[in-house]
């Protein structure tokens, strides 16, 4: 399964992609589905067997993360993993 | 008179620019290269990249831990602006210097009058230019800020900012710090020293185009935002979102000038800092030790020997500044900058209200044979009065 990591700064998208290019970690980064949030942000998507050392390196790096979302296919729609270093965007 | 231009106004501006910064600028303008955080195509990812890029830099430049804590502004000023606006809070007491740069006075100012904040200026002491004891006086109980600059842009001082930031730490206060005539030519490290906020320019000692500056937020820093409006993100939130970087950088930023503050901050890593600093110290007082044989002629700020930015002030008595600086770019094709820097309470600390003061300043383009060149030049200036 494919997690989404939505972002509301695509500074700190691209932030995340370079410290999980740092480490090894796949990631695709892409635009952001409407039904997360309207904008211009961007997403990331990375593998869920990944998300456990993703989540670790968030927390430590201080990276300000909208949401985890995965797609469920049965009903099309996106579903919340995680809500994300909210305190962080100053929420 | 000199053919080309002897410039030293690198206090105003630096100039010229590094032909890195240039060919940056150049390729910012005509590269595909987007507008950053507008959409997810590759020009608008290529001009997001660049401008994270450009923030890397200048986090690695000042030791901040997080890129995104780096918030690019037009300059120096709304870099302060946004620093005072957004930080200090109706009824707070701040304490700054007699010799704050405008940028910093006329906001404090405006706070003063319309949000009941509380000022109190510390006197310039030529003798000790932090003296913690006549800081203690100060304090009160609201007291919550310390608003000081790094350097002054009309007596070259440079204030002791590990000590200051230590002092605020000691008494729970937080300190903004306006680096517009330091970064670049006086190392400084926000996280060992404890900076809260600083505001950069980086078209001075940092060697970027003109229209580019920054503040630094620490992280615990809350800060509210000065500048409304779009941020490519979160557009339905009527409220503007406190995000960083992009909370607070509302509008389209300057690309083109941020590509070519990138090139000039790779283009300063292959420079040590202190060398500069001394190459730029060595020419100030060739001038300081000139000017003081010349009758007439007083120099301002730390005296032949004592550490100084790459600046000197000097008056002439019975002369108008700004009709020695004119006669020095029309018969000399000299550029010195004249009159008050706006800086006037700087010029009341002086004593140099009244008259002003003409200011040279060195960059890295600069050398003996122009201080000797504008030396001379004054020198006639002087004998034809």
């Amino acid at each position: 399964m494919l997690y989404l990591i939505a972002f509301h700064s695509t500074q700190q998208a691209i932030r995340l992609e370079n410290i999980l290019d740092y480490y090894g970690i796949h990631n695709e980064v892409q635009p952001t589905p409407k039904a997360i949030t309207a904008g211009c942000a961007l997403s990331i998507v990375v593998e869920e067997t990944q998300w456990g050392a993703i989540q670790q390196i968030i927390r430590s790096e201080q990276v300000a993360v909208y949401g985890v979302f995965f797609e469920d296919t049965a009903t099309a729609q996106y579903q919340w993993v995680w809500e994300g270093c909210r305190e962080q965007e100053g929420k | 008179m000199r053919e080309k231009v002897c410039y030293l106004d690198n206090a105003a501006t630096t100039w010229p620019k590094p032909p890195e910064v240039v060919e940056a600028v150049r390729q910012a303008l005509t590269a595909e290269i987007g507008s950053p955080g507008r959409g997810s195509h590759r020009m608008a990812m290529c001009a997001s990249k660049l401008v994270y890029a450009a923030r890397v830099k200048m986090a690695q430049r000042i030791h901040a831990s997080r890129e995104t804590d780096i918030l690019f502004t037009a300059n120096a000023t709304q870099a302060l602006n946004l620093a005072l606006f957004g930080a200090i809070g109706a009824g707070d007491h701040v304490l700054s210097t007699a010799v704050e740069h405008n940028a910093v006075r006329r906001p404090l100012e405006w706070l003063r009058r319309h949000r009941h904040v509380e000022v109190s200026y510390i006197a310039y002491n030529p003798h000790c230019l932090f003296e913690a004891v006549a800081w203690e006086r100060e304090i009160r109980p609201h007291t919550r800020w310390i608003v000081v600059n790094h350097a002054s842009n009309v007596l070259g001082t440079i204030m002791p900012l590990a000590e200051i930031a230590s002092f605020a730490r000691k008494h729970r206060l937080k300190i903004i710090v306006d680096t517009a005539q330091t970064l670049g030519t006086v190392e400084v490290d926000v996280r060992k020293w404890g900076i809260d906020l600083l505001a950069f320019a980086g078209h001075k000692s940092l060697y970027g185009p003109q229209g580019t500056g920054g503040l630094y937020v620490a992280p615990h820093v809350a800060l509210t935002p000065f500048i409304h409006g779009g941020t490519g993100s979160a557009s339905l939130e009527m409220q503007q979102p406190h995000m960083r970087p992009e909370g607070y950088e509302a509008g389209t930023l300057n690309v083109p000038g941020i590509a070519g503050l990138h090139a000039a901050l790779q283009w300063m890593e292959e420079k040590s800092c202190e060398q500069t600093k001394e190459d730029e110290w060595q020419l100030t007082q060739q001038a300081i030790d000139q000017l003081q044989r010349l009758p007439r002629v007083q120099v301002l700020g730390p005296a032949l020997g004592e550490p100084r930015t790459g600046l000197v002030s000097f008056y002439v008595d019975g002369m108008d500044s700004a009709h020695i600086a004119y006669r020095l770019d029309r018969q000399y094709n000299i550029a010195v900058r004249a009159g008050l820097h706006c800086a006037p309470a700087a010029h009341e600390a002086a004593h140099t209200l009244d008259m002003g003061a003409v200011r040279l300043s060195v960059g890295v383009y600069n050398d003996e044979s122009d201080i000797a060149y504008a030396i001379r030049a004054l020198q006639e200036i002087l004998a034809t009065d």
